[in-house]
């Protein structure tokens, strides 16, 4: 019954219907020409924007460039306001703020910027040169391995190759040798051929303590570039380290005059030319050059002694006995034909006091430095 | 197969709620395209009266010069549209069952776009809300909704405005709640939050997902930083109390100048700006590139301290000289700029470890707008929405709370209702909103036995006052009403000698009076305050007479009850 009722009461007119949905229709075709309309002028507005923040960034990069470090950085804040996803703003604006010592947020902004975007090369490259330069190496491995790892393009190998550098030189400033090695060995894998990188790793490679691989980048530098001075200074000093002072002679001598090139020069030729053990000299060269080495040896204990005379520490005693037995090898190389044996032990000798004595009061002349080289040789 | 069965009336009802949810949408749609046309439209015209960086003589002129035009149209064409928008869509929502006209929400837009983007010192979120509500309120009425239903659209329309505005839409309908319709209970919430989500899906898809503000990762570095945020609460409490209080103050006295003034009014507050904007333009407009700035360590303490005091000094000038935008962005911005100088204070001061000053421009743009707008669930929700961050909830409680309560203390009306008492609107309390149906003083009051007009003499006006006749009579006419008088004051005047002086001289106490919707036992508290005469006055206009309540007309009320009684 009740449905009958039911079915007999009126609905909403039919009228109201109709004009409901006419009503809707007309609001969404409204609704959809608005949205198009705030759409174009949204596009305008935030090539505006962009404009804006363009212009700002060029007046902050002019005046960074000009060393006003202040107005830079407000235009170039202005910049990344107007176009927060615009990374280069960002990047400059924390270069800006490093070069006016504003360290702490140089950093927020790098690490804004790395918050979006954690695998970007140029962010974490950028983190890591700020915590090099303010010492925290963990942090700067940190982001140099991340930059590392980001993904690269083909073509952006040689830049991956130079953060690789700057991780390796990182290494290197801060005593950390293996870890320099090991990044080394990696870089040399697909190294692009260049002259100038080859000499700068095999620099690396000297410096983290491996002459032989060293020495190999410098023959692959001067192959491609026989007058390059820094592979022919380098391939010198990696020769000297492998103490082969012959080819490090040949190379030094070519190589540009740097002051540490003539100090190894100097060194080597001293080397080549007072060795009282090479091979080929008559018994008479020998004793002259054993007594010249032996002088020396004597002149600079003396001198050594005289200095640590009143030292509390016992060192004073070591260096006269080294003097007293000296005094015992006295009367065969003033008879000027020492035998072999004889040189051999003066040599030792020699050795010994260069030792001590550089030990004691430090590094002393070339000459001292090639007698303690000259020992060392005959040692092995 | 048993479905229930529905009257025509019940299925029309059906009907208009199905409509009155594919309208939510579409309002919340429409006022959320408003809102972000409106703010491209401040950023265009501001770049085109600015360019990239203004001149001293472009950043005097162009405030007064522009407001001129824009004072000529609040003045003529867009009347009732100054201000932040927010006040006029709660009385439209309260006492105009929601009736905005159509003139209102273009009004807005014209008049905001040249006022914020001419560089006064103003927000666009109250605007957009008026926007908003303007069109909801259009849209419904047009559609043929009923007259409760066009009423529940306007919070709608607000909340889509406010989510596409400042791109936070739960803090938007707790604002729409708490705020506008003032009832965090309302049955309205499904509707704000329809609208409020349509919106802001529409702004993004226009403007992207890019936030408004690149907000610092939030720490609460030692349990002890939470003296540092009670100080901040202290502190925005003690600016909030200052900016209201200035800012009636001063459009208080905007209003005591003669009325051809109102016209000029909003350039001379332009030529104000003009000044400030040479000191510091960082004060123009909305500035919320400058709160992201303080937000994210761009700006060191002294800048951020100085920029708190000009952007209250310009907010307080552009707003009371009767220009067209809100105090949301200025609350913000004040707040940010407190927030960083208190958190760079602490950081160089404080016994214990604190965060960045962001951090604390953060918290501050929050306690700034609980101090201010005195809406504390949305500053918090509206903090919460921009940090995603529960972390941040306590310190940022602890700071509302107490600028709140310190706010509540020395003001004690919401500057939104405080702005709208002057200008004689008085909205209903929300403790009134919800008392159940019972007598008003609508069903007592009687009309006004006696009425004298404020010039007559005393001595004249004693005359009405016959010993037989009423003991009280009202100064004023029946539009504008200026007090109650009683025969005593009349005598005692008298035999002062003030016979022949204006009686309106003696109108000087109180005005204590009620609103028609005003429950019984009010009515009857108030009318003991009185000499026996309760004036009745409009909402909408508070000096506008409806009727008087006598205990006479009490009686005589609850006589007329008990005999309707059908027992």
């Amino acid at each position: 019954m009740t449905t009958e009722r039911t079915a007999t009461e009126p609905g909403p007119p039919a009228s109201f219907i109709r004009r409901e949905f006419t009503l809707l229709a007309i609001l969404i075709v409204l609704a959809v020409g608005a949205f198009l309309m705030t759409r174009r002028v949204a596009s305008g507005n935030a090539a505006m924007r962009r404009a804006d923040a363009a212009a700002w960034y060029s007046r902050g990069q002019d005046d960074a460039r000009a060393g006003r470090i202040e107005p830079a950085l407000i235009a170039l804040r202005r910049a990344t306001v107007r176009d927060p996803s615009n990374r280069r703003y960002r990047i400059a604006l924390a270069n800006a703020l490093q070069a006016g010592h504003h360290e702490a947020d140089a950093r927020k902004v790098l690490e804004g910027l790395r918050e979006l975007q954690p695998d970007d090369a140029e962010t974490n490259l950028e983190l890591a040169q700020l915590e090099a330069s303010e010492g925290d190496v963990a942090a700067a491995r940190r982001y140099y391995l991340n930059a590392l790892s980001a993904l690269w393009k083909p073509d952006e190998a040689p830049a991956r190759a130079g953060i690789r550098l700057e991780l390796i030189e990182l290494f290197l400033a801060h005593g950390e040798r293996d870890r320099a090695l090991a990044e080394l060995l990696n870089l040399t894998v697909g190294l692009p051929s260049d002259p100038r990188v080859e000499a700068r790793v095999g620099r690396m490679f000297l410096e983290a303590g491996d002459p032989s691989q060293a020495m190999n980048r410098f023959l692959r530098a001067l192959n491609a570039d026989p007058r390059n001075g820094d592979a022919l200074a380098g391939a010198g000093q990696a020769a000297f380290a492998l103490r082969d002072y012959a080819t490090a002679r040949r190379y030094l001598s070519q190589s540009p005059r740097t002051e540490q090139v003539v100090r190894l020069q100097t060194i080597v030729n001293l080397v080549l030319s007072a060795d009282p053990l090479a091979r080929g000299l008559s018994a008479v060269d020998r004793g002259q050059r054993l007594t010249v080495a032996y002088e020396q040896a004597m002149t600079t204990l003396a001198a050594c002694t005289a200095k640590q005379a009143g030292t509390p520490s016992g060192v004073g005693s070591g260096l006269e006995a080294l003097s007293s037995e000296a005094r015992g090898f006295e009367p065969a190389i003033r008879e000027g034909h020492p035998s072999r044996d004889i040189a051999e032990s003066v040599v030792d000798l020699i050795l010994r006091i260069e030792q001590t004595v550089e030990s004691a009061c430090g590094t002393q002349s070339p000459f001292d430095q090639a007698l303690l080289l000259i020992g060392q040789r005959h040692q092995e | 197969m048993n479905a229930s069965p529905l009257s025509g009336a019940q299925r029309l009802r059906l009907r208009e709620n199905q409509l009155f949810l594919a309208l939510s949408i579409l309002v919340g749609v429409l006022a959320g395209l408003g809102a972000v046309l409106f703010s491209l439209s401040i950023d265009r015209v501001s770049h085109l009266l600015f360019g990239l960086a203004p001149s001293h003589t472009r950043l005097f002129l162009v405030p007064p010069l522009v407001s001129i035009v824009t004072g000529i149209l609040l003045s003529t064409v867009f009347t009732g549209v100054r201000g932040s928008g927010v006040p006029q869509t709660e009385a439209a929502f309260h006492l105009e069952s929601g009736v905005i006209p159509g003139r209102v929400p273009i009004g807005k837009f014209i008049t905001g776009v040249l006022c914020i983007g001419s560089g006064h010192s103003m927000g666009r979120e109250g605007p957009s809300v008026q926007i908003g509500a303007g069109i909801a309120s259009v849209i419904g009425r047009w559609v043929g909704l009923s007259p409760i239903r066009v009423k529940e659209l306007v919070p709608v329309g607000a909340a889509g405005a406010l989510a596409a505005a400042f791109n936070t839409p739960v803090a938007a309908v707790l604002f729409a709640l708490e705020e506008i319709i003032g009832d965090m209970n309302a049955t309205l919430l499904g509707s704000t939050v329809v609208a409020s989500v349509a919106s802001v899906i529409v702004e993004r898809s226009i403007l992207g997902n890019e936030p408004l503000f690149r907000v610092p990762t939030y720490h609460l570095v030692h349990p002890a930083e939470l003296l540092g945020y009670a100080a901040l609460g202290v502190v925005g409490g003690v600016i909030s109390v200052v900016f209201c209080k200035a800012l009636l103050g001063l459009r208080a006295g905007f209003a005591r100048m003669p009325a051809w003034t109102r016209v000029l009014q909003p350039a001379m507050g332009g030529v104000a700006i003009g000044l400030l904007l040479i000191v510091a333009p960082e004060v123009m407009g909305v500035g919320y590139e400058y709160v992201d700035l303080a937000l994210n360590g761009g700006l060191i303490l002294k800048t951020m301290a100085l920029l708190c005091v000009l952007k209250l000094i310009a907010t307080v000038v552009s707003y009371s000289s009767g220009n067209a935008g809100g105090i949301f962005a200025p609350s913000l911005y004040i707040g940010a700029m407190a927030g960083g100088a208190l958190g760079g204070i602490l950081q160089r001061l404080a016994l214990f470890p604190t965060g960045d000053p962001g951090a604390y421009a953060l918290v501050g743009m929050g306690t700034l707008f609980a101090g201010i707008i005195r809406a504390p669930m949305t500053s918090v929700f509206m903090i919460f929405e921009l940090t995603q961050d529960y972390q941040i909830l306590v310190p940022l409680m602890v700071a509302n709370l107490l600028s709140f309560v310190i706010s509540r203390r020395f003001q004690e009306v919401p500057i939104y209702h405080a702005l709208l008492r002057q200008d004689g609107i008085h909205l209903p309390s929300a403790a009134l909103q919800g008392a159940p149906a019972g007598l008003k003083a609508r069903d007592v009051m009687t009309p006004a036995a006696c009425v004298i007009e404020p010039d007559k003499p005393v001595a004249s006006a004693l005359e009405a006052l016959t010993p037989l006749g009423p003991g009280v009579c009202l100064v004023g006419d029946a539009e504008h009403v200026h007090a109650a008088i009683s025969r005593e004051q009349l005598m005692a005047a008298v035999a002062a000698g003030q016979q022949d002086d204006p009686v309106r001289v003696l109108a000087t106490s109180a005005f204590v009076h009620a609103h028609p919707d005003h429950p019984i036992d009010v009515v009857l508290e108030r009318l003991g305050q009185t000499d026996g005469v309760l004036p009745i006055v409009s909402r909408r206009q508070v000096r506008k007479l409806e009727g008087v309540v006598t205990m006479e007309g009490i009686t005589l009320a609850m006589r007329r009850a008990v005999k309707a009684r059908p027992d």
